[in-house]
């Protein structure tokens, strides 16, 4: 009987627990789904929760694994998401489906936005005002500090250090983003004239000119890790691997990240931004309103304030996020020089070739 | 009355959720001759292929080393030991594990700070990073516990000391007596357990990821990413995944079907042959050890990265250690902990209620054996089935639906936990308490309910490590409102910084290894006080 009593006792209290959950009144909530995986990137949305409340505003972030969960929503369920933050594939499937309010004219502050980053293009696709830059993303590795000398890597410097250290190189399994770019980056390096990556596959005679590329990629995968009968599920993962020596190389696209992480104790102080050839695939990534939010005013006014200078300051500090600033007031240190990222029939070809080659 | 309640139980937690979730099953996508061109299909075959050989020799694996380990349970290893080790939340497990056994893990570290043999981790190493092996060990640590709580519900109900006594004074060891008797006995028993195991292994995403071989990846975690991709190819290459995952649910069913047949038709002439048992006790006496230790040196592996600073390879422990990461994190995990424990012990009450309605009727009906109707949410991949809800419900559903859900998960395992133990419940006791004048009801309250209850303590705690592990429904139905430690841990470890994720991992597991640890101490009491009450 005691047990009975006990549950009942639990009961109670956990019922307790839910009235005070319900009566609770607040502001105006805008629900931000973003990924939450870095503690680094969480601890700054926070920040800015708290800086939001003098606003009316409760800005709530939404932690997801992976924000295509609510893309899927936003396109083809129902979704409570007011601002997400997304680009490449995302963003296309969420124009297509014509899910997002323009939103970049409303936008105050939006023209100290830097235009040498191209953000109006996003994985070739015209960003129309739909979504609003955040940060820079700058494709590169991190390799551990003896393991090379110079700051970048032709294909052919990276296949031979491959073979010189079986088992020690790895990229994320396409169609996980930081491979399919690693893959982009590979293929600026082999193809003569790179000019066809802007364009249409179709407008391309893909076969003979990916030719080089994919003879490149068979010799290269049995002296990976696990002679590439495996790879790292994610970029996170292979940090992992990463930090603990089992690998040599992890994928990044934050320029700063090799400093921020050091800081952060995620990996040795020693690891050292590389690039793959001579220039890194640049990118944006953007903040969008759904069509669907209920409260897009208010949360336009939480995208003005993560473009203000405050907010964009403390997002590049590099004790912290240490994402690129993407307003002209925030000076910026060290940006790699830029590639154009492929059109984006090419993500198509190069995941399901890969797919239809490796599996 | 008991069969309008009882059945109401199956429509709102079986029927009703099958049919909200069941109905994205039936919605062809876009389909043209083009695109099916265009699938892999022998890729996608190769990968249901693997899938399907795996979990059947996973399934195998766990049934026959848990009935191996079982022979003990009755001696040595009580349930309240076992218990611990299901509250540990798998994907933690993975971690833990990995902590302590990959290439670059605690035992290498250990070799070379001995022997300084590998300045590096080894490139070749008997568990890879990611493979079948590695997957399979992991699962094998978590899914044995399990099965093992069902073979002492189950064992509840068989004679077996009656058994023992007659084959020990016909001369059999206590030993063949088990595997030539009670394993037999118990085998049909298990079937619908281990289904639930198969369909678990089959459909699992978060583990087959993080240590599963991915070129091609196995069929679950295939799904999942087509799932989420936005192409017509990968809605077809979805909604077709799904479906070929139920047909190898349904190839499993078969196979844990005729898996007691071939064992009485083969498995017994083979251990008809003595052999030297004294050993073979040490063994699995030795194998319940290695599971605990294994398990709690995981789970030691996650308290260390908890409070790590930098920690790299070779170092044996980690070069800084910090607990500012409890500290700063406690104000905002707080409130997290509070949704997860109401969420968990409401829908695990619920689980329980409903599970003894339905016993209660099976009961009187004297319908013995496990039914597959109160089962059936856990012989389905879960994947599309919360889908489906959350096309129906939408975001936000509201506290009601998130509750639901996770009734609809804490109920079949409630009903698996409490039915050995309700089924073999001696009706003349309550027969006799009616007969002293008492009504049905309150004989049922105060004769049978405290009776049982170490059962039902243990099946309300299992119910809470449901509930407590609940991703996608948590997230999808109510993510914005409720958000529990369970999100926040699994979209940490999307990051892969396991310092933090550690944290939150530890938290999870917090509430359920209390629970199950007093679940379980109730049972012990329970058995002194009937062994009192025989003497």
């Amino acid at each position: 009987m005691k047990t009975i009593r006990g549950l009942v006792a639990i009961l109670a209290l956990a019922a307790g627990v839910l009235a005070t959950n319900a009566t609770q009144a607040q502001p105006v909530p805008v629900n931000f789904y973003a990924w939450g995986g870095q503690p680094a990137i969480n601890d700054y949305l926070r920040w800015a929760e708290r800086e939001l409340e003098a606003e009316g505003i409760a800005l709530q972030h939404v932690k997801v694994a992976d924000i295509a969960e609510v893309v899927k929503q936003l396109t083809s369920g129902r979704s409570n998401a007011d601002l997400i933050w997304i680009n490449g594939e995302n963003f296309h499937a969420l124009k297509r489906t014509d899910a997002l309010l323009a939103v970049a004219e409303k936008v105050k502050g939006i023209e100290h936005v830097r235009t040498d980053i191209g953000w109006q293009i996003d994985f070739g696709e015209s960003v129309d005002g739909l979504e609003v830059p955040w940060g820079i993303g700058q494709f590169h590795l991190f390799m551990c500090g003896t393991c090379v000398t110079q700051s970048s890597l032709s294909a052919q410097q990276l296949l031979n250090y491959a073979k010189a250290n079986p088992g020690r190189i790895s990229y994320p399994r396409p169609p996980e983003f930081h491979g399919t770019t690693f893959l982009k980056m590979l293929a600026l390096d082999l193809v003569a004239d790179t000019g066809v990556f802007q364009k249409r596959t179709s407008a391309v005679d893909v076969e003979s000119v990916m030719r080089p590329f994919w003879a490149y990629l068979e010799q290269l995968h049995p002296h990976l890790w696990l002679q590439g009968e495996a790879f790292p599920a994610s970029a996170a993962e292979q940090l992992n691997l990463f930090a603990n020596a089992q690998l040599h190389n992890a994928v990044s696209f934050n320029p700063n990240e090799v400093l921020t992480l050091a800081n952060q104790g995620r990996i040795p102080a020693t690891s050292k931004a590389v690039m793959i050839g001579d220039a890194a695939i640049t990118n944006s990534h953007y903040l969008a309103v759904p069509r669907s939010a209920v409260n897009p005013e208010a949360a336009i006014k939480v995208i003005e304030f993560l473009l203000s200078e405050k907010a964009q300051r403390k997002k590049a500090d590099l004790q912290g996020w240490g994402d690129p600033a993407v307003i002209q007031q925030v000076e910026q240190a060290t940006l790699l020089p830029a590639a154009n990222d492929f059109h984006v029939t090419w993500h198509n070809y190069l995941e399901k070739q890969w797919a239809a080659r490796f599996h | 009355m008991g069969r309008a309640l009882s059945l109401a139980v199956i429509f709102f937690l079986v029927l009703l959720p099958l049919g909200v979730g069941g109905s994205t099953l039936f919605q062809l996508p876009v389909f043209s001759q083009e695109l099916v061109q265009e699938l892999l299909w022998q890729s996608w075959l190769q990968s249901a292929f693997v899938s399907f050989t795996f979990t059947v020799g996973l399934i195998l694996a766990v049934c026959y080393l848990s009935l191996w380990l079982g022979q003990r349970i009755t001696a040595g290893l009580s349930s309240s030991r076992i218990a611990p080790l299901l509250a540990v939340p798998h994907a933690a497990l993975a971690v833990g594990l990995m902590v302590l056994l990959s290439p670059s893990g605690w035992l290498v570290r250990l070799v070379h700070s001995l022997f300084e043999l590998f300045p590096s981790p080894p490139a070749h190493w008997w568990i890879a990073d990611k493979s079948l092996v590695t997957m399979a060990v992991v699962l094998v640590i978590k899914e044995v516990p399990f099965l093992l709580l069902m073979i002492a519900a189950q064992r509840d109900q068989l004679p077996i000391q009656r058994w023992q006594t007659q084959a020990q004074s016909m001369g059999y060891s206590v030993r063949r007596c088990w595997w030539l008797v009670v394993v037999p006995a118990l085998l049909p028993r298990l079937k619908f357990p281990l289904f639930a195991i198969a369909i678990y292994t089959l459909s699992v995403v978060d583990i087959a990821l993080m240590v599963g071989p991915n070129t091609p990846p196995l069929i679950a975690p295939r799904v999942h990413e087509a799932s989420l991709r936005f192409s017509d190819l990968a809605s077809l290459e979805a909604w077709l995944g799904q479906w070929l995952m139920i047909v190898l649910g349904a190839m499993l069913f078969v196979v844990v079907a005729i898996n007691q047949t071939v064992y009485r038709r083969f498995g017994l002439d083979a251990i008809g042959r003595p052999n030297g048992h004294s050993a073979q006790r040490i063994c699995s006496g030795f194998g319940s050890q290695l599971l605990l230790w294994l398990c709690g040196l995981a789970v030691l592996a996650l308290i260390v990265q908890s409070v790590a600073g930098t920690w790299f390879y070779p170092a044996l422990w980690p070069q800084q250690w910090s607990l500012g990461r409890w500290i700063n994190e406690w104000p905002y995990a707080w409130p997290l902990l509070q949704n997860s424990l109401w969420l968990a012990v409401v829908s695990a009450a619920i689980g329980v209620a409903g599970a003894l309605l339905v016993l209660e009727r099976q009961r009187s009906q004297r319908k013995k054996a496990l039914a597959w109707l109160p089962l059936l949410l856990l012989l389905i991949p879960q994947l599309p089935i919360v889908l489906g809800w959350q096309r129906a419900l939408g975001q936000d559903a509201g506290w009601l639906w998130l509750l639901w859900s996770h009734a609809a998960f804490t109920f079949p395992y409630a009903y698996l936990v409490l039915h050995g133990a309700y089924i073999s419940f001696p009706s003349r006791w309550l027969y006799q308490a009616q007969s002293l004048g008492h009504s049905p009801f309150n004989a049922w309250l105060h004769v049978l309910l405290p009776q049982l209850r170490g059962s039902v303590a243990l099946a309300f705690a299992v119910g809470v490590a449901v509930s407590i592990a609940q991703y996608l429904p948590t997230l999808w139905l109510a993510g914005v409102s409720y958000p529990t430690v369970t999100t926040e841990t699994v979209s940490l470890a999307a990051g892969g910084d396991w310092r933090m994720a550690s944290v939150y991992a530890l938290l999870q597991a917090l509430i359920p290894v209390v629970l199950l640890v007093w679940a379980s101490r109730q049972g012990n009491q329970q058995r002194w006080k009937s062994k009192h009450v025989r003497n």
